[in-house]
């Protein structure tokens, strides 16, 4: 695939997408279109469906109806090559180096940036040899963060990543997301703590119940509605 | 792709095997010592050979207390040696489900499965290197038995019993082995332990993937599934077996005596094509399971698995 | 600096009051070179292209300037500064005047208290004043 072909269209396409777990329709019939260049959060209460959306998106599961399109592609290992997603899980085995996660990623994507990892690490004073064990679960997750990205993907998937942390660790992500931020690449970012990324985004998707209630550029509604994203969300889905 | 997963399950893998076989290695050397270099072997002679007459008769080379203490010292060792080398089997056993259960269906499946592969070379690269190690771990072992009693004493014991055999024996046995074993039946046999091999990986494979779809007791469903894979490739392989195996026996003509050489050869010939007649059957049932399982574990892990 | 957003208004159009704030007060100096927009945007812990947003808002106010390879400065027309400047006190004196309008005051009552609290202070404030000009 040439870089001019990539780079068209838009980067995620969700036509009538559902996901059904027995009698729980975590996405319903969902229709979404993310444009390249964006910051987007996709915002919603715990259980609306944002994990299952970006892990669909992601490639670990398959819809149940409807289609999902990455760069105009069905999920698959082609799609995980421009796809750069950080779990709410640690994922990184316990026993590895951190010079073995690096190469683990510089061997498997195309895009990883090695010597910005190394950068990034060791300003927050981790080394080449630090084992994973020795690691708190917060640095780990930093750790992942930076692993995530300093690839050169065209869509980052990050889910839950402010969640549960403490304002500092808030900074350092906020700021890592900003400083690798790319005008070809879409970021898209679920929480549920809202107001920590209000600043961040450029659109916001609203989700609730497993369907899409708004879609919209959030300077849009900050201007609109004169109220902030919070407030809005507390609105439109109060319980 | 698939070479660089396998070059990452080797890394994560050889860290369990390589202490493991240092450890394999280290009570071979104690046992070989404790059985040849210590002071009551002495006394042993060659009627005595044979493990059983051996760890019985510990307390024959020295009397009283020195004599029990050191019979006791050899009996630990000796215990220990034959759990640590029976041990290494099981060892791997647990090292291949938990490379599967921990690394593709935990939180490492996060990343196992983001990454550009497809899931067939994750398949492959799991079994491939689970393989690998199986051979290596019966090489191990096979080392660490021969390191015990490789001795000459026990090598000499041997070659006498091997000189009895008169040429002429050598050389029917050497023509009924190839009767027995004809070119087409070897070729079978080496790719049954291929086939075989991968087969049981993929087994254990499938019935984890089944058991992980459901919500609760994970473990327990695969083990459910791992029985009812078997029952179902048991009941094709009694199916088969009855259809083909009384034309296979019914070939072989019922010798009484076995007395002259050209009985015995005629007997082996029939054997052979015997047994070339069912090892093609089992080799088939074995490919079919293999497959089965490989698909079967492929597409569970494609479609129906939900990280938790 | 300093950047206390809040989520009820665009964030672009604070973004670009805080930076005329910047320049009026002469944090950001005539003909200054300012950061680059991801430098700005890690500052405030905000999105690069509302940064950017703001910065083109500004760079049609005449305040900032773009030179295509080097980056963007602080316009070197000190008059435009001083006009902005002056415009900015005008806009927090009609509030401030609307909000005592609310207590009652008239605009002279007003003026009257503003010119007996403000002479304990001038010295501060001419300094302050001085340093502005610079």
């Amino acid at each position: 695939m040439s870089e001019l072909e990539k780079r068209e269209g838009p980067v995620l396409e969700c036509r009538q997408l559902s996901k059904i777990y027995g009698a729980v329709r975590a996405l319903d019939e969902v229709d979404l279109t993310l444009n390249r260049g964006r910051i987007i959060g996709l915002l919603g209460p715990n259980g609306s469906g944002k994990t299952t959306l970006i892990k669909t998106a992601a490639g670990l599961l398959t819809p149940s109806a409807g289609e999902l399109f990455v760069n105009g592609q069905r999920p698959g290992p082609e799609t995980k090559q421009v796809v750069s997603y950080l779990p709410e899980r640690t994922y990184l085995s316990d026993w590895m180096r951190v010079e073995d996660v690096l190469s683990l990623f510089s061997d498997f994507y195309r895009d990883f940036d090695y010597q910005k990892a190394l950068e990034m690490l060791s300003r927050l004073e981790i080394g080449r040899s630090d084992r994973l064990r020795t690691m708190s679960k917060g640095t780990k997750e930093k750790v992942q963060l930076i692993l995530v990205m300093s690839r050169r993907a065209d869509l980052y998937l990050l889910d839950e990543p402010i969640g549960g942390v403490d304002p500092a660790a808030r900074d350092f992500i906020l700021s890592t997301i900003i400083g690798s931020y790319r005008e070809d690449a879409t970021v898209l970012i679920s929480t549920h703590l809202i107001r920590d990324v209000e600043q961040v985004l450029d659109d916001v998707v609203f989700l609730a119940y497993g369907k899409v209630g708004l879609c919209a550029p959030a300077e849009d509604l900050r201007e609109e509605k004169g109220k902030s994203l919070d407030e809005l969300f507390r609105e439109m889905y109060r319980c | 792709m698939k070479r660089k997963l396998l070059k990452y399950e080797l890394m994560a893998t050889s860290r369990l095997y390589l202490p493991l076989y240092l450890v394999m290695v280290v009570f071979a050397l104690l046992g070989r010592l404790s059985l040849w270099r210590l002071p009551w072997q002495l006394h042993t002679s060659k009627d005595a050979l044979g493990l059983g007459s051996i760890s019985f008769g510990l307390s024959v080379g020295e009397a009283g207390l020195k004599g029990q203490i050191l019979g006791t010292v050899v009996t630990v060792i000796m215990t220990l040696y034959g759990l640590v080398v029976l041990g290494a089997l099981v060892v791997h056993f647990i090292i291949t489900l938990q490379r599967f259960w921990k690394n593709l269906m935990g939180d490492e499946g996060y990343l196992m499965f983001t990454l550009p592969v497809s899931t067939g070379d994750i398949l492959w690269a799991k079994a491939i290197c689970a393989f690998l190690w199986g051979i290596a771990t019966t090489l191990m072992v096979a080392a660490a038995i021969l390191l015990l009693i490789w001795h000459p004493l026990a090598i000499g014991a041997v070659r006498e019993e091997l000189a009895k055999v008169t040429p002429d024996t050598w050389t029917l046995i050497g023509q009924m082995a190839r009767n027995i074993l004809p070119p087409v039946l070897r070729v079978m046999l080496v790719a049954e332990l291929l086939v075989n091999g991968f087969g049981d990986l993929f087994l254990l494979y499938a019935s984890m993937a089944m058991g992980h779809t459901v919500k609760r007791h994970k473990v327990l469903a695969s083990l459910g599934a791992y029985a009812a894979i078997v029952t179902v490739i048991g009941m094709a392989a009694s199916l088969l077996m009855g259809a083909f195996l009384p034309a296979f026996a019914a070939s072989v003509p019922d010798l009484e005596l076995f007395s002259s050489t050209p009985e015995l050869l005629l007997f082996s010939r029939h054997m052979g094509d015997f047994l070339t007649g069912t090892w093609a059957i089992v080799l088939v049932l074995d490919l079919a399971t293999a497959a089965g399982c490989f698909f079967l574990a492929r597409y569970l892990l494609r479609t129906q698995l939900n990280l938790e | 600096m300093t950047w206390n957003l809040t989520g009820d208004r665009p964030i672009w159009l604070q973004l670009m009051e805080r930076l005329q704030l910047g320049i009026v007060t002469g944090e950001y100096q005539a003909g200054e070179r300012l950061p680059s927009v991801r430098e700005l945007a890690a500052e405030a812990a905000v999105n690069p292209n509302t940064m950017q947003k703001a910065l083109t808002e500004l760079e049609r106010s005449g305040l900032l300037y773009a030179q295509r390879t080097a980056g963007r400065f602080v316009t070197e027309n000190r008059k435009l500064i001083q006009q902005t400047r002056e415009a900015l006190a005008e806009g927090e004196v009609l509030a401030f005047l609307t909000r005592m309008e609310g207590l009652g005051f008239t605009g002279e009552e007003t003026a009257g208290l503003v010119l007996r609290q403000a002479g304990g202070q001038s010295g501060r404030t001419e300094s302050k004043e001085a340093m502005g000009n610079e």
